[in-house]
């Protein structure tokens, strides 16, 4: 998985692409780690629009991103989920935890 | 865990390392000794290639310096023998001699690794020994990675071992019911699986299933999953509601495990007798109910999120209910078989439902699985089947159609087929009572009764009272001019509904009863012509009346509503 982080002023896109597994624990945590220590940033949004598989720990790595936003009081966004990782989303019932836009 | 003190440590400095010399002459073995510790090196000193063989079993030698011509075993024989031993990783050999005939440097080139010719050059042989000690250093290091790996691989193993079996004790089945069957089958993608299906009857029958897919799989996954064995295990076996046990689930892996571990689940319970199954799904894949042919009859979709995740909130835990006929099969499964490439794609459901058309009810278990496997399996894939047979009540609830079924209402429509049943009152009733109706509201049962009765006799069959409380052959020719008109019947229906509701601030139960009779006129006063002491046509209303906290009908007379309170009939 490729994993690019844009900022623009208060805001920061990180745009992921490929599989989003748990192989991409390591380099996934130090870019939200660096964009939550930001302290310019006031929303991340995490772009799928390219990722074209998710499984269960990846899952995992969302739900332990929106704890450490929570406490680092950041706005979170999914954005743009397609195919296969719309339906793993809608399945886990993501929406009702995340703002999907 | 202390495996790796137990590893031979090899002598160690920045360039000694341990060299075996074998010859047969003192003074080149001495020549050597000398010239090798000054280099700073351990040496082990053989007579002969047969010592030389014992020495380097018992030493572990870096490196062998190895004469060819000596007595008792000669340089090339112990080289072979040496190599044997050593297994993969061999010890470098060096041999010495003073030979240079084609045939030998060759045979010793295939068993060795280089040659110094005698008599020794002390410079040559420094020169060669540099290079050595880098291949013995690397060998030393691939050595030491090779011990760990294969002591962790050991110790992985060793700990799979106890995981698989407790996992297996985990899956111990539980029969259900005579003639109903459940199949499950689980096929872990690594050593054993983070998919979990633990099955239970509760006292009162009832089949409680739990399907559950942890994070990932393998030790990790497994072990996210053991929390939810003895909660599910003793709350089934207390016969405790699906609600409660779902919710204290998600309560443990909320408290047990870290946030970012999840458990999918999908919880189940299956009334075997009124042929109920109510679904709590949170985030696993749908439940499907499927018929005999394999169509799709129900698919509980995922309505929550995973265990773990949800809030402990009553609300997010209450199941919804589903109902079942003869020969349905109820299938579970987890999300490596409903994303495996066999399936996923636009509309998995009916890609599942042709393949589950083509199977025959018995093999659709093993066909999704093998499926899964053709198509390459990515994930742990598990699923459970569950084939029903008729209940007692189906069978006398025959003909009952069901409008809206829920655990707050129940709507039915009774059609002709249905009113003919001789025990169809009885059969209704035992809806409401597996709705926790009666029990909630006793006086239903009187009430319904009546209502139902009067619905059918002077609703439906459009049969008058009065012949009914003529004194003498009365009731008996009434009763016989009823089975005359149900059994003519052609035409018409009851429908019944039952919601909760409030009614002056407390919770009542809301009976609706409707037909297809012209009705009565409400109004009309209790029939004149008959004695007091006699049953008047009215009383059953009146009974009814007094029971139920309000009762109306509308203007036409075929329509009435009912709203029962919760007390207790008073005597």
């Amino acid at each position: 998985m490729q994993i690019t982080m844009r900022a623009d002023g208060k805001q920061a896109v990180v745009r992921l692409s490929g599989r989003f597994e748990f192989s991409a624990h390591r380099e996934f945590r130090e870019v939200m780690d660096t964009a939550l220590q930001n302290k310019d940033l006031e929303t991340v949004t995490v772009d799928l629009a390219d990722v074209d598989y998710i499984d269960s720990s990846a899952l995992g790595m969302l739900l332990m991103l929106r704890e450490k936003a929570n406490q680092a009081k950041k706005g979170l966004a999914l954005a743009n989920p397609r195919g296969i990782v719309k339906q793993a989303l809608d399945i886990a019932h993501f929406e009702r935890l995340f703002s999907i836009v | 865990m202390s495996g790796l003190g137990a590893t031979p440590m090899l002598p160690l400095g920045d360039t000694g390392i341990k060299i075996l010399v074998a010859d047969d002459q003192r003074v080149n073995q001495r020549i050597l000794e000398v010239f090798l510790r000054k280099e700073g090196h351990t040496v082990v000193v053989a007579g002969n290639g047969s010592e030389a063989v014992e020495l380097h079993r018992r030493e572990h030698p870096d490196l062998v310096l190895l004469d060819i011509m000596m007595p008792v075993m000669d340089g090339l024989e112990a080289a072979r023998r040496i190599n044997e031993a050593a297994g993969d990783i061999r010890t470098p050999i060096i041999f010495l001699t003073a030979m240079s005939d084609q045939k030998t440097m060759l045979e010793g080139l295939e068993l060795g690794d280089d040659f110094i010719s005698k008599p020794i050059d002390l410079a040559i042989l420094r020169a060669k020994l540099r290079a050595f000690i880098r291949l013995v250093q690397t060998q030393r290091t691939l050595r030491m990675q090779q011990q760990r790996i294969e002591l962790l691989n050991d110790e992985m193993r060793s700990e799979s071992e106890v995981a698989s079996f407790v996992m297996g004790r985990v899956l111990a089945n539980t029969e259900p019911p005579d003639g109903h069957s459940l199949q499950y089958r689980v096929v872990p993608s690594v050593l054993f699986s983070g998919d979990l299906i633990l099955a239970r009857r509760t006292p009162s029958g009832r089949l409680h299933i739990l399907l559950a897919d942890a994070v990932g799989h393998g030790l990790p996954a497994a072990i996210n999953i053991l929390p939810l064995f003895f909660p599910f295990d003793g709350m089934s076996r207390k016969g405790l509601p699906l609600a409660t046990v779902a919710r204290e689930l998600n309560r443990r892996v909320r408290d047990l495990l870290p946030v970012d571990r999840f458990v999918a689940a999908t919880l189940v319970s299956i009334d075997f007798d009124s042929g109920f199954i109510d679904v709590w799904n949170g985030g696993n894949p749908p439940a499907l109910l499927v018929k005999a042919d394999g169509q799709l009859a129900a698919r509980v979709d995922s309505m929550q999120v995973a265990l773990g995740v949800n809030d402990d909130d009553p609300g997010l835990f209450e199941p919804q209910r589903i109902e079942f006929t003869a020969d349905d099969q109820l299938i579970l499964f987890s999300d490596g078989i409903w994303e495996n490439s066999a399936f996923s794609g636009d509309d998995p459901a009916s890609r599942m439902e042709r393949l589950l058309t083509a199977t025959p009810p018995s093999g659709r278990m093993d066909a999704l699985i093998e499926a899964a496997i053709t198509a390459g399996q990515a994930d742990d894939l598990s699923t459970v089947v569950v084939t029903m047979r008729e209940t007692e009540l189906q069978r006398k609830r025959h003909g009952i159609e069901t409008i809206r079924l829920s655990t707050t209402s129940l709507s039915l429509r009774l059609g002709v087929e249905a009113l003919r049943q001789p025990d169809i009152l009885d059969a209704t009733l035992s809806m409401a009572r597996t709705l926790g109706f009666v029990a909630h509201f006793p006086r239903l049962v009187s009430i319904f009764t009546e209502l139902f009765a009067n619905a059918l006799e002077h609703g439906v069959l459009n049969l008058s009272s009065e012949i009914k409380y003529q004194s003498g052959e009365g009731p008996m020719k009434f009763v016989e001019e009823k089975q005359r008109r149900v059994d003519a019947l052609s035409d018409g229906f009851i429908a019944v509904e039952m919601d909760l509701d409030a009614f002056e601030g407390k919770q009542v139960l809301r009976l609706m009863l409707s037909d297809s009779g012209t009705g009565f006129d409400v109004n009309e006063p209790e029939h004149a012509t008959l004695a007091d002491d006699q049953m008047t046509a009215r009383r059953g209303l009146t009974l009814v009346r007094s029971l139920a906290s309000r009762l109306s009908y509308n203007t036409q007379g075929n329509e009435v509503i009912a709203l029962i309170g919760s007390d207790r009939p008073t005597a």
